[in-house]
């Protein structure tokens, strides 16, 4: 008995669904109300598919399209949908939809299905989809090969596992491979994507029809239709990353094929050939394969670095001075903090299936899926275009055959930079800061002519040029700093020049030059040493000065973002903090707490905090309330979201930039910040712990740390679930999150220097036995063994019957570490471990100890004791064996002189 | 041409790759399935090039399948069972180290085919199929090792390590290892357990504190076959439950003699009764050390000495010998020299040590005493009464410009993230 719908529920469900698509405010919510109502009545999805696919009475498309969205949003977390007959079976006639917008959403809909189900549960589905592609009529061919392509992107790992002894791509990567020779163009396109989304498993299924599939794919090189031909230029950078060697024998064929397509395809066609040859660049294959079509590719780079036509219309035509504007929404693209998500106006979707969702959507195009979708870089992929491309190019190019690019491209940029037309000029400069770092080395014989040349650019008419040039002497600010400080240097003034004139540039009348200008000179500020940039205090608070007063959004958070550079650099004396405080208060007054600009300006006040110190004090308390009010605020929301959805949370930035300046207050009042600190921001900070986001996390451990170095005290009522938390963060350890855990292991070694932990640590000791032994990042893993020395200064016994566990990885790690309080207090720590238990090392591991002794040059007089001791007691225990030990150590004459051993 | 050498360079990366992948995969029924269907997607092809890479890859196809069996662990043992049976093979047995990545099983083999009939040889691969840069190879008969052993070698442009493996002569010795870093829970029976899948143990000690009765963390095994011990020790670790544990090759130390007069003159030390003398008095300089161990009592230092030596010995017995290839000779050095240091000391110029202390790194100079007793004064083992002056150091301030690595919040990478101006960032850096 096959599933009926009830007629007039059908017209009920379909009214609603005319609401919801309502013009009239009112009629829209309160369908959506009922919409959200009728989930709840049995056979919904029935309903919705029904109207979809089956319905012969009169639909819109736009019913079908909006009951089509609503059904895939249902599918998801439906446990019952492997026994819904109905939908199982009937789901595909979506596909023989007249209308492409229903094919498109019938696709999205299995393709979600899918996911859940898998071929266990569906296994009829695969079979019918490449029936359809393969015999289906035109359009059906389509929609099934489209979708196909879905499921291959969304869900290749399923269709890779084995379903009754057999995996499914058997059987349908070469039927993929039968249809790139379809005669629809679509087909061949969709099926083509299809098979790169397999390559990507790197699966064996694949694998063994690789060279099939490469024969192939030389045909459809010059295949007539845009589409397979993208796909074939992705399917060539696929291949760079999983197959390199099967590309290498027609490496020369394909590069060609690459610069021909940049050079004459289609727009979408040149930018994945583009991005093919920038794939080449970065992959494994060696360079010296790659250096004999340098010639040929390096001139290609360089043509397509050049604005194309549009680009160059629309500079033309903008405002010679805009520096009065107020910046749009949409040009504030995500800003300070370091979370990735997206928060533009743009971006409109909510989770969901990363790819799947921007496939929806009414303004679909009759014949074309959304295929813009990418890699899901969220919208910055709007900005990735051939110019880009190229550029990016030749800057790998450059590091990896530096001499080579070099000799190539110098002579064209020497011609092309004194080109009439300024986008050849522009390139050309752009040029040459892209080779700046892998070029470093051969370019700085050009530089001496090169850097007064451009800062005479800084005056060109052309905005572009002007915005560019600032840029590339940013690339060459290691150069020119070096220069700077070299004794009797010949071009020891050019620091001057340049920086001046770039300094003025960040008043310019154009923002984006203003923006250029802004972030060289930090880049300036950050790699010239402090003395180089101390005369300079003055001529910059000035001027940011100004740029406060004139910058418009998104300068602004560049100027912070510079400020808070040259604070951390320099000393500012009692005038410049005169010129700088009030401005930043004054910011600080005007925006609100829910204003994202807080974002960059809590951070900079959170560098000027910590270095003024104590000259901020008159503004800590204020500035701390509304810290911890924020802080606070945000928490409070993040827990009501759990019980209500509803409620919107604000950004994780709000509480990131929250504890940072929290952070900069103590450390810029040390024990002093002690007023400031309270139960109560204590136990915020606890639920900090607890976040998911891990930025949110690493700067509160950088918070904790800091209480614990200027007051401790206020710690104590909280020590064990504190001390819980680190072991969590420790457990929890991975790749991407490491700097969290390195915070976390600094904090517990601040800790364990001033409060008794003794209660708490033995959870510990296994956990950071482990960390240290792991593969983790290496400035962890010092941390790791900086605080697991640190804990043996008050609690030796803790470690110390497990020093054989950790005594290699802690000698490896501090062996080679700067001396200083660090470095001494671990070991002093690691010297009472082992006093306690001296025949914890071993043969291997105690010369080991012995040898960073040895190292370990200027000990305070503490260590030093403490290591004469040591050594004292290890010579009595080996007795005889003593010479025949300390034979082996480097410098063993140092040492026993030393310690009179 | 030279794309076709170029081939053969990513050859051994992945081609081999591909039958290796499929052959730890699948049961070698499955194995010759996809042969088969590999050969066939093969066959259908007809450029020039795929054909001649189709025979190349035949070829070495039909040795890796050889090789491949021999890594996998299964087969390894079985293998190894054959070969224990045939013990003249292990006399033309080498290890060699320093492969370049890209050198394939059957280069490797026509290389060493110069010096003698190769009848056995491995490369040996991680899960990926790479290889880890060393193998194995049996020459037919001993001659070719020592040829081998004569001069440098290089292949592929690698100065490549070959060396003699362990003969079968010093089995009882060599198929002993020394495990260290094991976790404080590990029981003994979980210990042999996890060692027995490399070969038969006749003998597997793990040593524990007698006072807690857990594990020290380390232990020694005595398999029954080099080859086990081989396995064993391919690296210097050992995942064990997760945990990384040291594995080495245990080995005597240069002559047997030298060792048994060491011993042999420690137990007499220990025999004698002066052990009670606490001085150090008159040998050490004012090194303050006399304070150093005080309030221990004699009976208690003279147990833990007893353990130390025991422990000491052990450990000097079982020492790998590759980080000491002529232990010997240093040996003989040493000894010479202390008896030097005696004779100075004896004469009375007790701190003149320095000046002949010369720069050489088997220098040692104690104030090495044999004929007076050598008092450890150590304390027995247990945390706190070993060292009285309980360091709780009121360890306060004086931070001194931070590691940390807490960067304050702010991992800065770049001004692209920053709002800051770049031409060809990909946006979210």
């Amino acid at each position: 008995m096959s599933w009926e719908p009830n007629y007039d529920a059908v017209g009920q469900l379909k009214h609603i669904l005319q609401g919801t698509l309502s013009s009239n405010g009112q009629e829209r919510i309160q369908a959506t109300e009922a919409l959200e109502q009728a989930k709840y009545q049995q056979d919904f999805k029935n309903y919705l598919l029904y109207i979809l696919v089956l319905d012969s009475g009169e639909s819109s498309a736009q019913i079908r399209a909006s009951a089509g969205l609503a059904l895939k949003n249902s599918i998801n977390k439906d446990f019952q949908l492997a026994s819904n007959e109905f939908l199982l079976n009937n789901v595909i006639k979506g596909l023989l939809i007249d209308e492409a917008l229903a094919r498109n959403i019938t696709g999205n809909v299995i393709t979600t299905m899918f996911s859940q189900l898998g071929v266990s549960k569906w296994p009829s589905i695969l079979p019918q989809l490449i029936e359809l592609a393969e015999k289906g009529d035109g359009k059906a061919q389509e929609g099934a090969a489209s979708t196909l392509a879905k499921i291959c992107e969304d869900s290749s790992h399923i269709l890779d596992n084995e379903f009754q002894g057999e995996r499914p791509l058997d059987f349908m990567v070469p039927k993929f491979i039968e249809l790139t020779g379809s005669s629809s163009n679509k087909v061949r396109a969709k099926s083509l994507n299809s098979l790169n989304h397999i390559m990507l498993l790197k699966t064996q299924s694949f694998l063994v029809h690789l060279d099939s599939f490469l024969q192939r794919l030389f045909q459809l090189a010059v295949d007539q239709d845009e589409e397979v031909r993208k796909n074939v230029c992705m399917s060539f950078t696929t291949i760079l990353e999983t197959r390199p060697d099967k590309l290498v024998p027609h490496l020369s064929d394909v590069i060609n094929y690459a610069l021909h397509s940049i050079q004459h395809s289609e727009p979408e066609v040149a930018l994945e050939a583009a991005d093919f040859i920038l794939a080449l660049s970065t992959s494994d294959i060696p360079e010296n394969l790659i250096q004999p079509h340098l010639h040929n590719i390096l001139p290609v780079l360089l043509q397509n670095i050049v604005y194309d036509e549009m680009d160059i219309v629309l500079l033309e035509a903008e405002d010679e001075d805009d520096a009065n504007q107020e910046d749009k929404d949409e040009d504030i693209r995500p800003t300070a903090a370091k979370i990735k998500s997206s928060h533009t106006a743009k971006s409109n979707t909510n989770n969901g299936q990363n790819n799947v969702v921007n496939h929806e959507g009414v303004d679909n195009d009759d014949d074309e899926d959304d295929d813009e979708e990418e890699d899901g870089d969220d919208d910055f992929v709007s900005e990735w275009n051939i110019r880009r491309c190229a550029g990016a190019t030749l800057d790998v190019l450059t590091t990896s055959l530096p001499k080579e690019v070099l000799d190539i491209i110098l002579p064209i940029l020497r011609e092309n930079i004194v080109s009439e037309q300024w986008p050849v000029r522009e390139a050309a400069i752009l040029a040459f800061g892209a080779v700046a770092e892998g070029g470093y080395e051969y370019a700085s014989r050009q530089l001496p002519a090169l850097i007064p040349f451009l800062v005479e650019r800084l005056q060109d008419k052309e905005a572009s040029i002007r915005q560019i040039t600032c840029w590339t002497l940013g690339r060459y600010s290691p150069w020119i700093c070096s220069e700077a400080i070299e004794e009797g240097g010949q071009f020891n003034n050019y620091f001057n020049h340049t920086f001046k004139a770039i300094l003025q540039s960040c008043l310019d009348k154009k923002k984006n030059v203003q923006q250029s200008a802004c972030s060289s000179i930090a880049h300036f500020i950050e790699n010239a040493d402090p003395e180089l940039i101390q005369p300079y205090d003055k001529p910059l608070i000035q001027t940011f000065e100004r740029c406060f007063k004139v910058y418009k959004r998104l300068n602004l958070i560049v100027l912070y973002d510079a400020l808070q550079t040259l604070i951390n650099k320099i000393e500012l004396d009692d005038e410049g903090t005169a010129i700088l405080l009030p401005i930043l208060i004054a910011k600080w007054e005007i925006l609100q707490d829910e204003d994202k600009e807080l974002w960059p300006l809590l951070e900079c006040m959170s560098s000027v905090a910590a270095s003024l110190g104590e000259k901020f004090a008159p503004y800590a308390i204020q500035v701390h309330q509304r810290a911890v009010r924020i802080l606070s605020n945000c928490i409070e929301l993040e827990k009501q979201t759990i019980v209500n959805p509803t409620i919107i949370t604000p950004e994780k930035d709000f509480i990131i930039t929250s504890i940072d300046l929290i952070d900069g207050l103590v450390q810029g009042l040390e024990e002093h910040s002690g007023e400031l600190i309270d139960e109560n921001l204590i136990s915020l900070l606890l639920e900090t712990f607890e976040d998911t986001n891990d930025d949110v996390r690493q700067s509160s451990y950088a918070l904790l740390g800091d209480l614990a170095i200027n007051t401790p005290n206020k710690l104590n009522n909280k020590l064990s679930s504190i001390v819980s938390s680190i072991g969590q963060e420790i457990i929890a350890r991975s790749n991407d999150n490491f700097p969290v855990v390195n915070n976390a292991t600094w904090a517990l070694g601040e800790m364990s220097l001033r409060l008794d932990l003794s209660q708490y640590l033995e959870k510990l000791i296994g956990l950071l036995i482990d960390l240290i032994n792991s593969q983790i990042n290496e400035t962890a893993l010092e941390n790791g063994a900086i605080t697991i020395g640190r804990i043996g200064i008050n609690s030796p016994e803790i470690f110390a019957n497990h020093i054989p566990e950790f005594a290699l990885s802690w000698c490896t790690y501090m062996m080679y570490m700067e001396e200083n309080e660090e470095k001494e207090t671990s070991f002093q720590g690691m010297c009472n471990i082992i006093l306690n238990n001296p025949v914890g090392l071993n043969e291997s591991t105690l010369p080991m100890f012995v040898n960073c002794i040895s190292m370990y040059q200027s000990p305070g007089q503490k260590l030093a004791e403490i290591f004469q001791k040591l050594l004292l007691g290890y010579k009595q225990m080996l007795g005889d064996n003593w010479g025949l030990f300390i034979g082996k150590i480097e410098n063993s004459a140092e040492l026993i002189h030393k310690y009179q051993l | 041409m030279s794309l076709s050498d170029d081939e053969a360079l990513f050859d051994d990366i992945y081609g081999d790759n591909e039958a290796k992948i499929e052959e730890t995969k699948t049961s070698s029924e499955a194995t010759n399935d996809k042969e088969e269907v590999k050969e066939q997607t093969q066959e259908a092809s007809t450029t020039e090039e795929v054909k001649k890479e189709e025979e190349e890859n035949q070829k070495s196809r039909v040795e890796i399948q050889e090789d491949q069996k021999s890594a996998d662990s299964a087969a390894f043992e079985s293998a190894e069972s054959k070969r224990k049976a045939d013990l003249s093979r292990d006399a033309g047995k080498m290890f060699v180290g320093g492969l370049d990545w890209d050198t394939s099983e059957e280069k490797f083999k026509e290389y060493f085919s110069k010096f003698g009939e190769v009848i056995d040889h491995t490369i040996m691969r991680d899960s990926n199929g790479r290889s880890r840069g060393f193998g194995f190879l049996s020459f037919s008969e001993k001659g070719p090792v020592d040829e081998v052993l004569k001069s440098q070698h290089i292949l592929d442009g690698k100065v490549i390590d070959p060396k003699r493996a362990i003969p079968r002569e010093e089995q009882d010795k060599t198929g002993k290892i020394f495990v260290g870093g094991i976790a404080p829970e590990v029981r003994p029976h979980e210990f042999e357990a996890f060692f027995s899948k490399f070969g038969s143990i006749i003998d597997a000690q793990l040593m524990l504190d007698k006072d807690t009765g857990r594990s020290r963390g380390f232990g020694f095994v005595t398999f029954d076959s080099p080859e086990a011990v081989d396995k064993v020790c391919v690296g210097k670790y050992l995942d064990f439950n997760g945990r990384q544990i040291e594995v080495k090759r245990a080995e005597p130390r240069g002559p047997q003699q030298q060792q048994n007069h060491i011993q042999q003159q420690q137990q007499r030390i220990m025999q004698q009764q002066g052990m009670m003398a606490m001085g150090m008095g008159t040998q050490v300089p004012n090194s303050g050390a006399s304070g150093v161990y005080q309030g221990v009592t004699p009976e208690a230092m003279a147990e833990y000495w007893q353990q130390m030596q025991q422990y000491w010995l052990q450990v000097q017995q079982q020492q790998g010998a590759s980080s000491d290839p002529n232990m010997a000779a240093q040996l003989a050095a040493y000894t010479q020299q202390l008896q030097q240091f005696q004779q100075i000391q004896q004469s009375g110029s007790g701190a003149g040590l320095e000046s002949t202390v010369s720069g050489t790194p088997t220098e040692g100079s104690s104030n090495y005493d044999n004929t007076t007793p050598k008092a450890p004064a150590n304390a027995p083992r247990g945390p706190k009464s070993f060292n009285n002056d309980n360091y709780r150091g009121n360890y306060r301030g004086g931070y001194r410009g931070g590691r940390g690595g807490r960067g304050r919040g702010n991992y800065r990478g770049g001004y692209n993230s920053r709002g800051g101006y770049h031409p060809y960032s990909r946006g979210s850096n």
